[in-house]
Formats: C-alpha cells, sequence, structure tokens
C-alpha cells in the first residue's frame, strides 16, 4: 500500500473496505478467553453446589439456601471476576484498534451479570431456584453473540441453554444442577474452545 | 476517472485507513502499519490529509511510557464514507 495515489477501479475499493472490516472482527477471537474461563468458573461453581447438596444435606433444594450453597457460587464468580478484570486490563494495554463490535459484546454482557445478579435476588426473595431463569438469560446473550459475530456455534450454544432452561424446570431437585453444567459445557466451553481455535 | 469519487478517500491507504476507523472506535498508529504496511512516513502524511479534510480526529497521548497516537473517525468523515460507497455502488451497476 505504497503507491499512495494510484488509480483503483470502484471494484478494488469495495474489497480493500471488505477486507480491513473483516480483520478488524477477527479481533474478536480474543473473546474466547472469556467464555472459556466463565465456562470452568461457572461449571466448578455448580458442581461443587450438586456435591454439597447430595453429600452434606438431606433437605429438598429449594428449601435448601444456605451459606454453603451461596459459597460454592460467589467464592468461584469472585475469583472470575478478579481474573477477568486483571486480563481485561492487559489486553487494554496492548490493544491497537477498540473495536465497536467488541464493545457492543462488552456492555451485552455487562448488562448479562446485572439481570443474573437481579434473577439471583428475586429467585432468593421468592424462594425458588434461579437456574431456569439463569439458564435462558445466559442463552440470550450467548445467540446475540454469536450474532453479532456471525460466529454459528455460540448460536446454537445460546438454543442448548434455552432448552436446558425448559428441561430444568422438570428436574426439581439437585440434578438440576447437573443439568446447568452440562449445558455450560455444551453451550459455553465448546464454541469458547472453537472461537479461541479459530481461523477466522 | 472516476470524478464522483471522494478524492480524498479514492486513495488505498487513505482509504484502508477510513475502513478501519469505520470498524472500530479508535484505532493507533502502529495498528494502522500493522495491517497496511505502509511506512510511518507514509501514515503521518495521509493521517494530515484525512485531518484537513476534516474526517479524523487525531489525539497524542503515552501509552506504556511510550508516545500513542489514536485515530478516530467524525461525524463528517462517516458521512463521507457513505457517501463515497453509495458512488462506488453507482459504478459497479453502470454498464462498461
Amino acid at each position: 500500500m505504497e503507491n499512495v495515489e494510484k488509480e483503483f477501479t470502484p471494484e478494488e475499493s469495495l474489497q480493500l473496505i471488505s477486507q480491513i472490516i473483516t480483520k478488524a472482527r477477527r479481533n474478536i477471537k480474543i473473546a474466547g478467553f472469556f467464555f472459556i474461563l466463565w465456562g470452568w468458573v461457572t461449571v466448578f461453581a455448580a458442581l461443587t453446589c450438586f456435591f454439597i447438596i447430595k453429600y452434606f444435606c438431606s433437605i429438598h433444594l429449594y428449601k435448601y439456601i444456605d451459606l454453603g450453597t451461596w459459597m460454592a457460587w460467589l467464592i468461584p464468580i469472585f475469583i472470575g471476576c478478579v481474573i477477568s478484570i486483571i486480563h481485561g486490563n492487559k489486553l487494554k494495554r496492548i490493544e491497537r484498534a477498540k473495536s465497536q463490535i467488541g464493545s457492543i459484546i462488552q456492555v451485552l454482557w455487562f448488562s448479562n451479570a446485572i439481570v443474573l445478579t437481579l434473577a439471583g435476588f428475586i429467585s432468593y426473595k421468592l424462594k425458588f431456584y434461579p437456574a431456569p431463569l439463569i439458564l435462558i438469560i445466559i442463552g440470550l446473550s450467548t445467540y446475540m453473540t454469536g450474532y453479532i459475530i456471525k460466529f454459528n456455534p455460540l448460536k446454537y450454544g445460546g438454543i442448548i441453554f434455552w432448552i436446558s432452561g425448559i428441561l430444568s424446570v422438570f428436574i426439581l431437585n439437585e440434578y438440576q444442577l447437573v443439568l446447568t453444567a452440562v449445558s455450560i459445557v455444551l453451550g459455553y466451553l465448546v464454541p469458547g474452545y472453537l472461537l479461541k481455535h479459530s481461523k477466522d | 476517472m472516476y470524478k464522483d469519487l471522494d478524492p480524498i478517500l479514492h486513495s488505498q491507504l487513505r482509504l484502508a485507513m477510513i475502513s478501519m476507523l469505520m470498524a472500530n472506535e479508535e484505532v493507533d498508529f502502529n495498528y494502522i502499519r500493522e495491517v497496511t504496511n505502509a511506512t510511518s512516513g507514509n501514515i503521518s502524511v495521509q493521517i494530515k490529509n484525512l485531518q484537513e479534510a476534516g474526517y479524523i480526529e487525531v489525539r497524542k497521548s503515552f501509552k506504556n511510557n511510550y508516545q500513542n497516537t489514536t485515530l478516530k473517525i467524525t461525524q463528517k468523515g462517516i458521512l463521507a464514507f457513505e457517501k463515497y460507497v453509495e458512488s462506488l455502488k453507482q459504478y459497479i451497476k453502470m454498464p462498461k
């Protein structure tokens, strides 16, 4: 691109615009890290919570809202937040182009975190386990991310979360947590690894 | 040739730069150099041309103790790019 004033055709111009915009989209691969991180954080939390309920208490899941099960979620989420902030700041330091798509996805997942917190609070007050709500909310953000970055595995991931959300309504015991963990592996971790290792 | 096309944008390097700014909120000087393989001198000249046309905003700051030039497209730049793409479409539709 050294010959600045070289005459080029409208077709070549459009091709150049398309190439540059595609390159900006490729930068989104770094989002794979966050899917993998939060995938493992939530799988670990769901399974820890499952083992606590299964082996350390005999009370029905929907009546069992105590410190142990809350900590099973809150500690991994706190660690996930710390790693996300450290990694996010590191990316910010080396970032050379701030993509609009990246900002939209960031806002989408930030809103997702707020809605999940509210759903957690509502379920706590109304005494029901939040898994079905959480699954369909994560499904929405996962599907939208897939749509925005044009990455089909994430769209399928979103659909898996919606199906799991419906299924979890019919599993009224601690196995709801196993279903949550499985849907996170399929809907979040698998697309996350595929995104990280994708060529485009 | 192609007299309806904005001469500021109808140049490979300037068009590449404006396209990058359409796809990104902000772009660093080094990113432009990496994507276009153009020389720093050449990029600096084109930044000046685009800035004089009012198509971009330039901000100089320090990042990791190094001077960093960041570019951002202006509203005038966005309109010029959209008009340029529309003109391109007209040319492509025209029988040769």
